[in-house]
């Protein structure tokens, strides 16, 4: 029979046929899990860790050129991170990170009752992972929103809308100057806070600005003072006195990449977990078929792996 | 006669392919099984995949390739020429030329030379070559070609939508405050190199995994080492370009303050993360191709590969080393005296190895018995052109030429000789060698060779000027110049009509093979790499009887019919 | 003053490089063609042995190759050998010159070059001129050449008269010490007769020297892409044959003339410190507003994401100037770099476009309370 593309013709090629119309049975003896187009699951499985290990890999770079980011502005600036890293919070992100590595645990078990083939159980750990991962999304929120809350010194960081107030003052500041000389002495970049008490001060990297919620800010100056803003920065002439601020959102720029970026694939694993929750369920794991369930863990380890970087960095260095 | 389903690979139920059958079995191919278009769309053959980015990329070649003569034209003369046709004012017709060479070098770079080998060819010829039946994710390998083409949706928006003129490179400050459609590009870039890496991914997996009894490492094809060493460039460098255009998101719309000194930024910051991925992309884009040239080398010569083992190892010494020369395009940024130091030491370590490929492939040619297929004018041109195009790299890792040539036309014509007039004719060598495979229609050898010609001369004619012109002085991205480079520019643009007409002639007669081409045997150039050992095209599974893994380059068991056009095999597996 | 374009470079251009006129000219050619043969040697190699192969053994479909060798240790040494020692060559060459062109020497006159969007600015320290390049002159008189309005004479005498007050200057034989710097976005020094580039990096200085061996004229390209004007920001360098006569130059070239009215003057600044790039003063729209009319009239703009509005007087246009991104306009980009006006310039400029026409009707701006 020359070519004719039957089904039903047995063939007796080299043992890798594709399963037959009709049935789970594995009657040519692998896996209904196995892909066509591998020979044994064991080739399946290794070539799905490899690849997995290979998108760790990229993941790692893709985080490596925040990291860059970091250490860049870390070498430059290093008063940046003297004075930003106040506004977080270590207890916070202690406990987060505790959150992290019990998450790697329930994570660790999960696949073992996966390769066990424990259904209830992978459930339970996967759902226990999930949780935790819930929680640490959930500090983040409170971190971000009181970051966002107070709008730190408003007008002085990344946030757009925030900085209006400081350019009104900037710019009033600038009107002032421009009637009293007409020969602007201009200062090397410099950070000025005009706030009614300390007029004028420079401030010392490293001490904290005095207040560090806006409650209490509010209870000094008053909601809408409009002085209560600071954030100057008088910029080296030949450099365009751009609509930005001092440098210190520059650290802020960095938490927030870097924060983020994480917490989006925190997410992502969460939805991992979601997706393995649906399979476990549909009793697709046993110790012959784990590997969605390895793999997802490994993702997951390098998530977890991540924090223990960051949390170090931005929250515990001085 | 029951329908098989849809797309046998999407059901791993699914149904048996036909009887071993000899290698002229008739019997559907992968083109012919299915003829729905939703199962092209939801595909998961590698070689319908492979037909879908090879259709891809010529089209936004043909884009990219018309901006070019647009950019030529235009520079026939000082001038404004066809710009006026465009825009009314003098700024706008300055702002439409630099439109033209960002789209043009954006397009060509990120959406037809990265992509075009790996993802056009190799994703057709790699499972074959291992005697597999694809490749080891071919949901993911799916996925890499919709995400190529999203990025391709975005760089056709950017083309309706205003355009882009910050250079392909996006240097900031510039684009961080370019109001052109900047973040569209971005995104496009974001989403190719996800394609790539995927791509990359994909692609060391099935090397590493699914190589068949018997052939080791160093009796794999080497367009298969050069396919690997590729594919780790492109999972460790890309995430960078992916984490670098987020980060120029970022400074343009929130001003996070890392590339814009404005936001206190550094703009060289900027130079480093891009050409940390953009190096070794340039090797990205000249391995595969030189993995084709030992293949079109050693087929057409009918001679074993001199030297396999020396050229397989550059090809891994290339990928190494291209992670360590990226300043070399940073010489004159204010990089520091040390570091310029070490990236030029490091680039001349990176040029060796390409140097013995050229030599090795000379020695396969000699006392061989070369056919001038068409395809092996392609190789022995990319030896030529690549010559050149390597050999005037060195001119721009010496420190105190560079200092002169660096941002002039002499880098234009360098960068044009190994993209180019290496990479790309190489591509086309490849898409010539393995045409009757992927279509099962022989194209004309008469017009192929007329046309390679044409190519051939066009590309020197067009570009050789550029380097005289370069080390003059006239510097790159110039709308216009000075007049005493005129008669470089006007001949420069003489040489790429001529090219123009070359390529048309290609697409022409290739088309027309489509049409009315004689139907290809299973082996018409004497290959001996397991492609060649199924049929003209390969039916769905690629392999009616799996041979067996072969020495890829013994071409002594080949026996010519020249009735059929087919080189038998003569022993038997 | 000796005629500019009566001074003839004695040097030659030959047909790869520009005429040798600059201290690293010799170090660099040299390197050069050191590179050139070597690869010229090995490209006619090639391309004899594929040409020579190509016809030797070529053979209709089917023959088999005389031989199938595919291997000589021999062979890989000597060709991965030379091609090495040849490298390490041409690096050392090159890193020689490029160590030279990073250590300038004490004694140089000093002078920054200063690129924005789309023209230089030189600034001399010892008598704090600032001369401007005036590229957009030279592209004027360029393009009357080649539409036949000028001929190649006239548009000489034209050029001198620029180059009395603008281009950078340097006297011959003396270390000439240049800072670059950018107000805007990346731009790039380049003088190809002095094989001297340097990239101008907006927050940071670069340095470049060299020493001018041959009085003449020569070009000056921006050579990193800057945007719309890139390739129009051309100027030109004279190479003066004694430092007296540089001198004397320079002190021409500095002064503007006092006594003449103040908005003639500011329409010399409009030309020479490049405001001419974006500001027209008849009307038409280009990067930024027009000069036209805009004195007393209402403008509008943003103030970083708040709108407003003011009337155009002296204080708004000299805030304009001195802080461009303070308020950027409707409808055009914030794209304007600080230029270093001195008050006077200041001065002549507002006085200038207060000649390019008033709205009268006595709007004033409110007045700042505190």
């Amino acid at each position: 029979m020359s070519g004719d593309a039957q089904p039903q013709e047995a063939n007796q090629q080299t043992g890798h046929d594709d399963d037959h119309a009709g049935g789970h049975e594995d009657g040519h003896g692998h896996s209904p899990y196995q892909a066509h187009h591998f020979d044994t699951m064991k080739q399946q499985f290794e070539a799905g860790k490899l690849g997995m290990w290979l998108f760790l890999a990229t993941e790692v770079l893709l985080f490596g050129g925040l990291f860059c980011f970091y250490v860049v502005t870390k070498s430059n600036n290093p008063e940046l991170f003297k004075w930003g890293h106040h506004f977080l919070d270590k207890r916070w992100g202690a406990t987060n990170t505790m959150v992290l590595l019990f998450s790697s645990l329930t994570m660790a078990l999960a696949v073992r009752e996966a390769q066990l083939g424990r259904k209830k159980r992978i459930l339970f750990f996967l759902g226990m992972t999930f949780l935790c991962g819930g929680a640490f999304m959930g500090i983040k929120y409170i971190e971000y929103s009181k970051k966002f809350h107070e709008g730190l010194f408003p007008g002085q960081y990344f946030v757009y809308e925030n900085i209006i107030d400081s350019e009104e003052a900037r710019v009033h500041q600038q009107e002032e100057d421009l009637l009293a000389h007409t020969d602007l002495d201009l200062p090397v970049a410099s950070v000025v806070i005009t706030d009614p008490k300390t007029r004028g001060q420079v401030l010392q990297p490293g001490l904290p600005p005095s207040g560090l919620s806006s409650s209490a800010r509010e209870i000094e100056h008053g909601a809408d003072d409009e002085v209560h803003t600071p954030g100057l920065v008088i910029a080296p002439s030949h450099l365009p006195p751009g609509p930005r601020p001092a440098n210190a959102h520059v650290f802020f720029s960095i938490y927030f990449c870097l924060t983020g970026l994480h917490g989006i694939h925190v997410l992502i694993g969460m939805a991992v977990m979601v997706w393995l929750a649906v399979l476990a369920w549909q009793g697709r794991f046993g110790p012959g078929y784990f590997t969605p369930v390895d793999l997802g863990g490994l993702y997951w380890h390098l998530v977890d792996l991540i924090w223990i970087y960051l949390f170090p960095l931005l929250y515990l260095v001085e | 006669m029951s329908q098989p389903p849809m797309d046998a690979h999407s059901d791993p139920q699914a149904l048996a392919p036909p009887v071993a059958a000899p290698v002229e079995a008739t019997g559907p191919s992968y083109l012919t099984v299915t003829k729905t278009i939703s199962s092209w769309a939801f595909t998961l053959d590698h070689k319908r995949i492979g037909v879908m980015y090879l259709i891809g990329v010529l089209f936004m070649f043909l884009i990219g390739g018309v901006i070019a003569m647009l950019i030529r034209t235009e520079l026939f003369s000082p001038l404004a020429l066809i710009t006026p046709l465009f825009a009314d004012t003098v700024e706008a017709q300055a702002d439409m030329y630099n439109k033209w060479f960002t789209t043009h070098g954006a397009i060509m770079v990120f959406l037809v030379i990265i992509p075009g080998v790996p993802a056009a060819l190799g994703n057709f010829v790699l499972p074959l070559l291992l005697g597999a039946k694809d490749v080891a994710f071919p949901k993911l390998n799916l996925g890499s070609f919709y995400l190529w083409l999203t990025g391709a949706v975005f760089f056709l928006y950017v083309l309706f939508t205003g355009g882009l003129d910050t250079g392909w490179t996006f240097y900031t400050p510039y684009s961080a405050e370019s109001g052109t459609a900047v973040i569209p590009a971005l995104m496009g870039v974001f989403v190719l190199g996800f394609s790539s890496i995927f791509t990359g991914l994909n692609f060391i997996v099935t090397i590493h995994k699914m190589r068949p009894p018997g052939m080791t490492w160093f009796k794999m094809p080497l367009f298969l080492w050069a396919t690997y060493a590729t594919a780790v460039m492109q999972v460790l460098a890309t995430p960078v370009i992916g984490i670098t255009v987020l980060l120029l998101i970022l400074e343009r719309t929130l001003g996070i303050g890392i590339f814009d000194p404005r936001n206190g930024g550094d703009p060289v910051l900027f130079q480093h993360f891009f050409w940390f991925y953009s190096h070794p992309a340039v090797y990205i884009m000249i391995v595969p191709p030189m993995g084709i040239v030992s293949e079109l080398i050693a087929v057409h010569s009918h001679k074993r590969i001199f030297g396999y083992t020396y050229i397989a190892f550059s090809s891994v010494a290339i990928a190494i080393f291209s992670f360590l020369v990226w300043g070399h395009h940073m010489f004159t940024s204010g990089q520091s005296t040390t570091m310029n130091i070490i990236f030029s030491g490091i680039t001349f370590t990176v040029g060796l190895p390409s140097a013995i490929k050229i030599f090795n492939w000379i020695a396969t040619m000699y006392k061989g018995a070369i056919t001038l297929n068409t395809a092996m004018l392609y190789g022995i041109s990319f030896i030529f052109l690549f010559t050149i195009g390597g050999l005037t790299g060195l001119f721009l890792a010496v420190l105190s030429i560079d200092t002169h040539l660096h941002d002039t036309y002499f880098v234009v014509a360098h960068f044009h000789y190994v993209m180019m007039g290496s990479g790309l004719v190489a591509f086309i060598g490849g898409l010539h060698h393995w045409w009757p495979k992927m279509t099962g229609k022989m194209f004309s050898e008469y017009w192929g060779r007329i046309a390679c010609g044409l190519v051939f001369v066009g590309f020197n004619i067009t570009f050789i000027p550029q380097f005289v012109m370069g080390s003059l002085g006239m510097p790159r991205r110039y709308y216009t110049y000075a007049d005493k480079f005129e008669g470089y520019h006007q001949l420069s643009t003489m040489g790429s009509y001529i090219m123009a007409v070359g390529f048309f002639l290609i697409a022409y007669y290739l088309i027309q093979s489509l049409v009315s081409g004689k139907k290809a045997p299973a082996n018409p150039w004497g290959g001996n790499s397991l492609e060649w050992h199924t049929t003209s095209p390969p039916p769905l599974l690629n392999f009616h009887e799996v041979p067996d893994a072969t020495d890829p380059y013994d071409f002594e068991n080949l026996e010519y019919d020249p009735v059929t056009g087919n080189y038998e095999t003569i022993k038997s597996a | 003053m000796i005629p500019l374009s009566t001074m003839l470079a004695q040097s030659k251009p030959t047909f790869w490089l520009p005429a040798p006129v600059s201290n690293f000219a010799g170090p660099v050619d040299s390197d050069f063609y050191f590179v050139y043969w070597v690869s010229m040697f090995f490209l006619v190699l090639i391309t004899a042995l594929l040409v020579y192969f190509m016809w030797k053994f070529r053979t209709p479909p089917g023959a088999r190759a005389q031989s199938q060798n595919d291997h000589h240790l021999m062979l890989e040494l000597v060709w991965t050998g030379i091609p090495l020692i040849l490298s390490l060559m041409m690096f050392w060459y090159g890193y020689r010159g490029y160590v030279a062109m990073q250590t300038a020497p004490s004694d140089g006159i000093s002078i920054i070059a200063e690129a924005q969007k789309w023209a230089w600015n030189f600034s001399y320290a010892s008598n704090g001129a600032v001369i401007p390049g005036m590229s957009d002159d030279f592209n004027d008189v360029r393009e009357k050449v080649r539409s036949g309005e000028f001929t190649a004479e006239q548009a000489a005498v034209v050029e001198d008269k620029i180059l009395e007050k603008a281009g950078l200057h340097v006297p011959m034989g003396v270390p000439i010490d240049i800072t670059v710097m950018a107000a805007d976005v990346l731009h790039a020094f380049f003088i190809p007769a002095f094989r001297v580039k340097k990239d101008c990096v907006p927050g940071r200085t670069g340095k470049v020297w060299f020493i001018a061996n041959e009085a003449g004229i020569y070009d000056l390209y921006c050579a990193e892409y800057c945007g719309q004007g890139h390739s129009r920001m051309h100027t030109k360098v004279v190479v003066h044959e004694t430092v007296e006569e540089y001198e004397k130059w320079l002190e021409i070239a500095g002064s503007y003339d006092e006594t003449l009215p103040f908005d003639q003057n500011g329409a010399i600044v409009w030309k020479r410190r490049g405001c001419i790039s974006c500001h027209s003063v008849d009307g038409s729209k280009k990067v930024g507003p027009s000069w036209k009319d805009l004195f007393g009239s209402m403008r509008k703009f943003t103030a970083i994401g708040r709108p407003g509005e003011l009337v155009a007087d002296e204080a708004y246009i000299e805030d304009s100037i001195r802080y461009p991104m303070n308020r950027i306009a409707d409808g055009y980009p914030p794209q304007m770099p600080v230029v270093k006006l001195t008050d006077k310039e200041i001065l002549w400029v507002i006085e200038y476009i207060k000649s390019l026409g008033q709205n009268s009707g006595g709007e004033q701006n409110p007045r700042k309370e505190n």
